[in-house]
């Protein structure tokens, strides 16, 4: 799975409530969460983000509530990957539940602009910047996880073992 | 090796003999726990997996807690739905609206038992780690998995053993002994490992005391937190366990990654300053920072003792001029009781509100939400960017939330006659 994209980099701690706050949890319809997405982090970037994009985080992306919404939020946007130097326990679940690929790269956050391109190879377990070619390892997923993140999800991983 | 607490409870949800941290596990928890926002996500889920029926409906412990009342008319339609569908299920261990907060339910309804497993679509399932047992959260794709099969994958924590050396001083709580850990291992340092605490310090906390410290695991980043069950858990469930159990113990030689030291006897009033849960300062140093709102509440800190310790210390005073004061009690038991001791009244008197039974503004949707530039002062877990309004929190104490609605600033409450 290889994922290339424009870098958005945030910080350290980025917990849920900034991702999707809690006054968009009870939306009947949603794809409205992608346009709150990161709202409670930087109120412009939901216009600046655009389908393809990955986000760059520092430590502990995703801490707090356990909303499934966060990670529905990025995914509804348009997110192509999520990227940390380290995941919350719930959000990193949720994430390969939604199919919302990521990876946790060691020093990530020292290494990427806003704006660099950006590639993942999640077979391989490489990121690299392709401004300057730097590459960094990234962790792997065990195989079954791996197979839920490449069929979209959990939802799709098991309609297609139905098929 | 040995195996620690957490690897035993895992291993004999998963019908293993053993388990080691990194594996990959299916386990049959004890309970599967929802709450209102949760449910409704999960029911979703459960029909997008393909599963028409709760495998197992007596595995469900469902409670309406966050939306309580309804504050808009497309979540009440939500919640008529969830109740009919949990009828159609056969769920009966549902609680309606005003009944409580989903955790302080299970607690004190005697569902939650040592050497259980419990997951739950709510990031502070970490809780019930009080009662000697594995719990933790989950979300809502994962709640339609485990309610449709029975069962749920977890990743076998490593454990770290952190230790409170010495009882905590007069003047303190346990939500000062939960900063001080806050402090001490930050909001990522623990990220999916298991903790166990032991020690004098923990050895002389009440049940609600040391739920109030489990249900900060969570802030730790931990997959949970267990307080070995001891004659305090036994005592507490007399006449209230639903079940017989049995109480794990860590094998002599498990291994633990790391062993945490807290000088209990060191703990002093702190308060998590916005707007992160590991940004922790004295409350002598915070002291004279105006509070606009005083919050009283949550699964971390509004169980009956909480709220009485907070009266406690607001005596017969009444609250400053410019500062609100928000209560809301944990559970209708807490309620009834305050109700039968004068605190509600006292509450009232002093100039507070009382709400009913729930989470309350703490998730930032209703009920009380800080303005741009307000300064709230409240006993929940969490003080993110935005969390309840444009506001900023400091989270604290009962004891010292009292003291803050009393002067309108913040003030050690030890300095309150």
């Amino acid at each position: 799975m290889y994922i290339e994209g424009t870098a958005h980099v945030i910080g350290d701690a980025v917990d849920t409530d900034q991702i999707l706050p809690g006054k968009y949890l009870h939306l009947d319809d949603k794809a409205e969460f992608g346009d709150h997405v990161l709202e409670g982090y930087d109120p412009e970037l939901p216009d600046r983000i655009e389908a393809g994009d990955v986000i760059v985080a520092g430590e502990n992306l995703g801490l707090g509530s356990s909303r499934e919404a966060a990670p529905l939020a990025l995914k509804y946007a348009g997110v192509g990957a999520v990227v940390a130097e380290s995941f919350s326990r719930i959000f990193y679940r949720n994430c390969i539940n939604v199919g919302l690929p990521l990876a946790e790269v060691e020093g990530v956050s020292s290494v990427v602009n806003d704006g660099d391109t950006v590639a993942i190879d999640l077979s391989a377990g490489t990121f690299t910047n392709l401004r300057d070619e730097t590459t960094l390892p990234s962790g792997t997923l065990p195989p079954n996880l791996q197979s839920i993140l490449e069929a979209g999800g959990l939802v799709a991983y098991r309609q297609q073992r139905q098929e | 090796m040995g195996q620690t607490i957490a690897q035993k409870i895992i291993a004999s949800h998963a019908t293993a003999s053993t388990v080691d941290p990194g594996d990959l596990v299916d386990v049959t928890p004890d309970w599967i726990l929802a709450n209102d926002l949760s449910m409704y996500r999960g029911i979703e889920r459960m029909d997008d997996l393909g599963y028409d029926r709760i495998a197992n409906p007596e595995q469900a412990i469902v409670a309406f807690d966050h939306h309580v009342p309804s504050s808009d008319p497309t979540i009440t339609t939500h919640m008529n739905e969830m109740r009919a569908w949990l009828d159609e299920q056969a769920v009966e261990h549902f609680y309606d609206s005003g009944q409580g907060i989903l955790h302080n339910i299970v607690a004190e309804e005697g569902y939650a038992l040592p050497g259980q497993l419990i997951i739950g679509s709510d990031s502070h399932t970490t809780t019930h780690g009080a009662f000697g047992m594995f719990s933790t959260g989950i979300s809502h794709t994962d709640l339609g998995q485990a309610l449709g099969t029975g069962e749920l994958w977890l990743k076998v924590p490593e454990t770290r053993k952190l230790v409170v050396t010495d009882e905590l001083p007069a003047g303190t709580s346990a939500k000062d002994l939960g900063l001080a850990i806050m402090g001490e291992l930050t909001a990522s340092e623990a990220i999916y490992d298991a903790i166990e605490y032991y020690g004098p310090g923990i050895d002389a906390l009440e049940m609600h005391e040391r739920q109030t410290l489990t249900n900060f695991a969570v802030e730790l980043g931990a997959q949970t937190g267990i307080i070995p069950a001891d004659s305090v858990t036994e005592s507490y469930l007399e006449g209230r366990a639903r079940a017989p159990y049995e109480t794990v113990e860590a094998d002599p030689d498990a291994a633990y990654t790391t062993t945490h030291r807290i000088d209990g006897s060191a703990i002093e009033p702190l308060v998590a300053m916005p707007s992160a849960v590991d940004n922790i300062g004295t409350v002598v140093d915070n002291a004279g920072t105006a509070v606009d709102q005083v919050f009283v509440g949550t699964c971390n800190n509004a169980r009956y003792e909480d709220i009485r310790a907070f009266t406690d210390v607001l005596g017969s005073d009444v609250v400053a001029k410019h500062t609100d004061l928000i209560v809301v009690p944990g559970s209708k038991a807490a309620a009834k009781r305050m109700n039968e001791e004068g605190i509600t009244n006292r509450i009232m008197d002093a100039g507070g509100v009382v709400n009913a039974p729930g989470c309350g503004p703490c998730f930032g949707a209703h009920g009380g939400l800080l303005g741009e530039g307000d300064t709230c002062v409240g006993t929940m877990n969490r003080n993110f960017p935005g969390r309840m309004g444009p506001g900023e929190i400091y989270i604290s104490s009962p004891e010292t939330a009292a003291a803050a609605a009393i002067y309108g600033e913040i003030t050690d409450p030890r300095e309150v006659a």
